[in-house]
């Protein structure tokens, strides 16, 4: 069945509620899909409803009032569906729990927000190895540690949360491993004091982890792990200012867990598989459409917010959802320009200020050509389909110079992920070679942009079901 | 089929569950036909990484094991087979009566 709305949002974090609520507020008709239980997003992700005496934090006081003011509006919030395409026009078709449903729309504003960035090292595909948003996910919304004892290494904020999360939570964390040095996050501060309580925030992780006698190992990198006794041991060493390893100098630690995470990149299934215009911008993630002040993309009625549109953080993207609803609000005629103007002007202005903040946290993560050169050869890129950097170089000196040649050589990026996890590497790996990200492109986004079973999508419908034109005369 | 589910270390797992969250009554399920309790609201995946089982699948070149990476529901890593479909244990809820039987995603 196709139900009709003005307005389908995707995604349910911060972007994603913010713009269903403005649209629904100008009086259109809204339906938000994600494909978690409740709204919230990865940043608010909201714990089980059964979990009691687990203490509050500045992230879940937020994430509660944005599912309060959610529910409490006329938007249509459709949780556990994951949607799975979009087609132009627009249809959206989703599958959940108990099956497919669709939905016929003006406009879709896509808030699907960012997902991990892991360079690749010997030993990542290990169970026990979790992305830094990964532990997060664990800490927050199911209270359980990856490990007993922990190394956390990559680079950016999360390095601190994670730490002081999982030794909140009763763990031991054997070090955290930072690629950054204290001058890059001191050339930052200018631009991070804009939000002095999310700075505070990051200096009473600090503090909870410097008092609890944690190593924390400035300009190191995680070069490889190995299961060893049952645990993993995690080798770590010094890198120069281009993130490249030097040698010697290697440390050692015993462990259960490693959280290791490089960034976020913008989650961009929809934008490219509605074929928008993109850039290239290491700062801000990497490739995401191009889109206006306003969110709308190159393609008329597709509109994003949220780090799905370039990393810039939670903050940035509730605004930017916000002036994503109204602009879709003002284009469907719900909204007079002039009430548009009104309402958008004073949060375009806040939305400069929280791009500072976010940006600045962005360049701390952008990846250095340096991380990527490091990735040896016999290392797996692809986890899916078990492709290393050897096969991808071998598929470059054959020839292949862009993203989708490459995974047509390789089969690099056509796992079950679709090039979710390596596709960023990959491209940089070719860019390493070839200079220029523009020519490497992305891989072509494709439907389903989740594993999907054929007799989940057939439904109730059974083969006698199918109207069959009568049999031609003999 | 039992070979995952061996990783277990049963009585002697640490205990990975953040003490002081109540979780209510414990649900049983099976991984590969072992018994493994877990609690309404946690995944599959967390369910067996607190009961010592982070190894969910082998991959389908190298054989070689794999386990929840990203845990939301992105990476695939996790798929294990659900009442004959595959499904990501990071985004499958623990139900009581679950069989689970280690994935593949060949």
């Amino acid at each position: 069945m196709t139900d009709n709305c003005d307005l389908l949002v995707i995604g349910g974090g911060p972007a994603g509620v913010e713009a269903a609520l403005a649209g629904a507020e100008a009086g259109l008709r809204v339906v938000l899909v994600d494909e978690a239980p409740a709204a919230g997003g990865q940043v608010y992700r909201a714990r089980p409803a059964g979990f009691r005496g687990a203490s509050a934090t500045p992230e879940s006081r937020d994430g509660d009032r944005l599912r309060a003011r959610l529910a409490a509006s006329r938007v249509v919030a459709v949780f556990d569906h994951a949607v799975w395409s979009v087609s132009p026009g627009f249809r959206v078709d989703a599958l959940g729990p108990a099956g497919t449903r669709s939905w016929s729309a003006r406009s879709v504003i896509a808030a699907t927000g960012a997902q991990e960035r892991v360079v690749p090292f010997p030993g990542w595909t290990e169970p026990g190895v979790v992305g830094l948003a990964g532990a997060t996910i664990l800490l927050k919304a199911q209270h359980i540690l990856p490990g007993r004892r922990t190394l956390v290494a990559g680079c950016g904020p999360l390095l601190l949360a994670v730490a002081a999360g999982l030794l909140k939570a009763g763990g031991e964390v054997a070090a955290v491993v930072d690629l950054a040095s204290p001058r890059d996050w001191g050339s930052r501060l200018p631009n991070l004091a804009v939000r002095p309580d999310l700075l505070a925030r990051g200096a009473g992780w600090l503090a909870k982890v410097t008092r609890a006698g944690v190593p924390i190992l400035s300009r190191h990198a995680l070069l490889r792990v190995a299961r060893r006794d049952g645990g993993l041991r995690a080798v770590v060493g010094p890198v120069d200012a281009a993130r490249r390893p030097l040698a010697g100098l290697e440390r050692s630690f015993d462990v259960d867990a490693v959280a290791v995470g490089h960034g976020l990149t913008p989650s961009t299934d929809v934008t490219r598989l509605l074929r928008a215009e993109h850039l290239f911008d290491p700062a801000r993630g990497g490739w995401f459409a191009r889109r206006d002040g306003d969110g709308r993309t190159s393609v008329t009625g597709l509109s994003v917010a949220g780090d799905g549109g370039g990393i810039a953080g939670a903050a940035a993207a509730a605004l930017d959802g916000r002036l994503a609803g109204l602009a879709a609000a003002r284009d469907l005629g719900a909204l007079s320009p002039e009430a548009h103007e009104a309402a958008a002007a004073p949060l375009r202005q806040q939305s400069a200020r929280a791009h500072r903040f976010g940006e600045a946290m962005g360049g701390l993560m952008a990846l250095r050509p340096g991380q990527v050169d490091a990735i040896p050869q016999e290392t797996i890129v692809c986890r899916c389909e078990d492709v290393t950097r050897a096969e991808i170089e071998t598929a470059m000196a054959q020839g292949a110079t862009t993203a989708n040649q490459l995974k047509a050589w390789t089969r690099c990026g056509m796992g079950p992920c679709q090039g979710r996890i390596c596709g960023d590497i990959a491209g940089a790996l070719l860019a390493l070679a070839t200079g220029r990200h523009d020519d490497v492109g992305m891989f072509t986004g494709r439907t389903p942009f989740r594993p999907l079973s054929l007799d989940a999508l057939a439904g109730d419908c059974a083969y006698a079901d199918i109207a069959l034109p009568p049999p031609a005369p003999l | 089929m039992a070979r995952l589910a061996s990783q277990s270390r049963g009585n002697t797992a640490p205990d990975l569950r953040e003490a002081g969250v109540d979780r209510g009554p414990p649900l049983a399920f099976t991984f590969d036909g072992a018994p493994i309790s877990g609690f309404d609201g946690e995944s599959v995946a967390a369910a067996l990484l607190a009961a010592g089982i982070p190894m969910l699948r082998r991959s389908p070149k190298d054989d070689a094991p794999r386990g929840a990476f990203c845990w939301m529901g992105i990476c695939q890593e996790c798929t294990v087979v659900v009442g004959g479909h595959r499904r990501p244990a990071c985004r499958t809820p623990v139900t009581e009566g679950l069989t689970v039987v280690s994935g593949t995603i060949a």
